[in-house]
């Protein structure tokens, strides 16, 4: 056991729950389940794009479901209407998904609280509704049928899970630098950050940049999934959905992220054998989970276990908040 | 030369002269105290010449050049470090990554180097650890280098903040009342950190209602009141100025 738990430190848990996810196929899972599994995949690249967003910079967002249309509509289009290979849509969705993140980002970057929400909101339902009305293009409400896939069954589960595995390790790097270091100063005090030297306006689009690269590529599996794309599937349920996963996973941590969305993903397909009663049984236990995550988040769990003692300077915290 | 000048800097906030025609130099490796009543602008002083606000008229020069109207990430990186009067610290991250926000100017790596975790990177990052626990060792923090800052004293709090200012390899470092809300001990370590400081031959505009430490520290002190200068000199000077007196005491006559 003492052993386990050694190489699981070195690993990491992030790394662990992944490899892991390597040996499923080897068990076998009914192909539904393991469809969901592959969902819950999809959906971890867009908290990781949320950890780094949110939890890393502090900037809330409801807008991510349209960073993954733009991914999931520009790989479809490109392969569908312009017959390029699904490999080269692969690479050019993120890119696109990328730029379109940057203008989200010029008119965000001055935004704080409830505003940057409702501005993140807005270019979502903007992207919806322009795939909704250019019919010619994007298939309207009638959705883009047949896109063809990179590869199918196994392949592509080991191929999406190569790349989440890449974005988990890219996302526990980019903490520990500098970098990362700047997106959280940014998070925590603007002005301070600003006063030792970062460029809070630059550092703010290359995280809104790098996370709608990963929502892209969140897309992308989408489309790879999905074999058809509506733009009902890109609304604020599933924005709130991710939003959901990211705050339950601790924010800014990244085996909390990975964790809660597959969990996330897989609850109501658990809940199904309840038929009707599901979505009020699945909201409760959202509900409940939200309100001991304080207890549950993966971060305070490991807190609780490294701490040994109070805080030695607990008491005299309470005494600061003073302005002199 | 002189390191830091300003020229007839005024601030104006609607219908109110925060700063008002303000000149003030400090040379290298001098410390000047900057003092007046609350109220009387300093702070606003503070953020004028750290870029925060941009001045309504006037020029503020470093090493010559003037950076009024710069951001304040470009005077920072100009090398001119600041800490605040009501501490602005990264609370949720330890006491080493608030220092280590520090050298984020003298970062060369980039993303690609993080991403692939290169030679320059882990290069750097040592440097930077060492160069971190240098200035720990300097301001006693060594000791507190993992703990996360919102567990930390207020007294110790603002050490941090000096810590971290002094990771951006300042050439003129700016003390806005590091002693405020200080107790007696507290303040007594922070002269001697001070007093070290200045044997470094750093420049240091020190901004403090703590009259002994000014004393103690400064070559020469501006003061203000209601947004003016009313005097400079040596603090033996500036002590006797009657205007001086006048500001922080008042002429007596009215409420006597």
């Amino acid at each position: 056991m003492q052993r386990w738990l050694v190489y699981l430190k070195r690993i990491g848990l992030a790394r662990g729950i992944l490899l892991l996810l390597a040996l499923i196929p080897l068990v076998g899972l009914p192909s539904y389940q393991f469809y969901i599994l592959e969902r819950g995949l999809q959906n971890v690249l867009v908290v990781l794009s949320l950890v780094i967003l949110l939890g890393y910079t502090g900037q809330l967002s409801l807008g991510q479901a349209g960073l993954v249309a733009v991914g999931a509509y520009t790989y479809g289009i490109l392969c569908v209407n312009y017959g390029l290979s699904p490999w080269l849509s692969l690479l050019l969705a993120p890119l696109a998904s990328g730029i379109v993140g940057l203008l989200l980002g010029f008119p965000s970057f001055k935004l704080k609280g409830p505003f940057l929400v409702v501005n993140t909101l807005a270019f979502s339902e903007i992207v919806r509704i322009l795939i909704l009305n250019n019919e010619n293009v994007t298939g309207g409400p009638f959705g883009l049928n047949g896109i063809p896939t990179i590869a199918s069954g196994l392949p592509l589960y080991y191929f999406m899970l190569l790349v989440v595995f890449l974005a988990a390790v890219a996302t526990q790097r980019l903490s520990r630098s500098h970098i990362g270091l700047a997106l959280k100063a940014i998070r925590e005090d603007e002005v301070a950050a600003e006063a030792m030297g970062v460029h809070v306006r630059n550092y703010k689009l290359l995280a809104f940049v790098i996370s709608s690269v990963l929502a892209g590529v969140s897309g992308v599996f989408f489309a790879n999934l999905a074999g058809y794309l509506n733009p009902d599937s890109f609304t604020i349920n599933e924005s709130s959905t991710y939003l959901l996963m990211v705050v339950l996973g601790g924010m800014d941590n990244v085996a909390g992220g990975i964790l809660s969305s597959l969990a996330v993903t897989s609850l109501p397909e658990a809940l199904r054998f309840m038929a009707r009663s599901r979505m009020v049984v699945y909201s409760l236990i959202l509900l409940l989970v939200l309100r001991y995550s304080n207890v549950l988040t993966l971060a305070n769990l490991k807190r609780s276990m490294r701490r040994r003692s109070p805080a030695p300077f607990a008491s005299t915290a309470e005494q600061d908040q003073v302005n002199p | 030369m002189s390191l830091l000048t300003t020229t007839q800097v005024t601030k104006r906030f609607g219908g109110i002269v925060a700063v008002n025609q303000v000149d003030l130099n400090v040379g290298p490796g001098e410390i000047c105290g900057l003092i007046g009543p609350n109220g009387s602008g300093k702070t606003t002083l503070v953020n004028v010449i750290t870029g925060i606000y941009e001045p309504t008229a006037g020029e503020v020069a470093f090493e010559g050049r003037p950076i009024h109207g710069r951001t304040p990430h470009e005077i920072c990186a100009l090398g001119i470090g600041r800490t605040f009067q009501n501490i602005r610290l990264l609370l949720t991250l330890s006491v080493f990554e608030n220092v280590r926000l520090g050298a984020h100017i003298h970062t060369r790596s980039r993303l690609w180097d993080v991403l692939l975790h290169t030679g320059r990177l882990r290069r750097e990052e040592k440097e930077v650890a060492d160069r971190i626990n240098e200035v720990l060792d300097f301001t006693g923090l060594r000791p507190y280098r993992d703990e996360l800052t919102r567990n930390l004293p207020y007294g110790r709090r603002k050490v941090v903040e000096i810590a971290r200012a002094l990771m951006t390899r300042p050439k003129l470092l700016i003390l806005d009342e590091p002693a405020a809300g200080l107790n007696s001990s507290e303040k007594g370590s922070l002269m001697t950190l001070l007093g070290r400081l200045r044997d470094t031959g750093i420049s240091i505009l020190l901004i403090e209602h703590e009259m002994a430490m000014v004393e103690a520290l400064s070559n020469r002190v501006f003061v203000l009141n209601y947004g003016k200068k009313i005097s400079q000199g040596s603090f033996a000077e500036i002590q006797r100025d009657a205007v001086v007196v006048e500001a922080y005491l008042g002429t007596g006559g009215s409420h006597a």
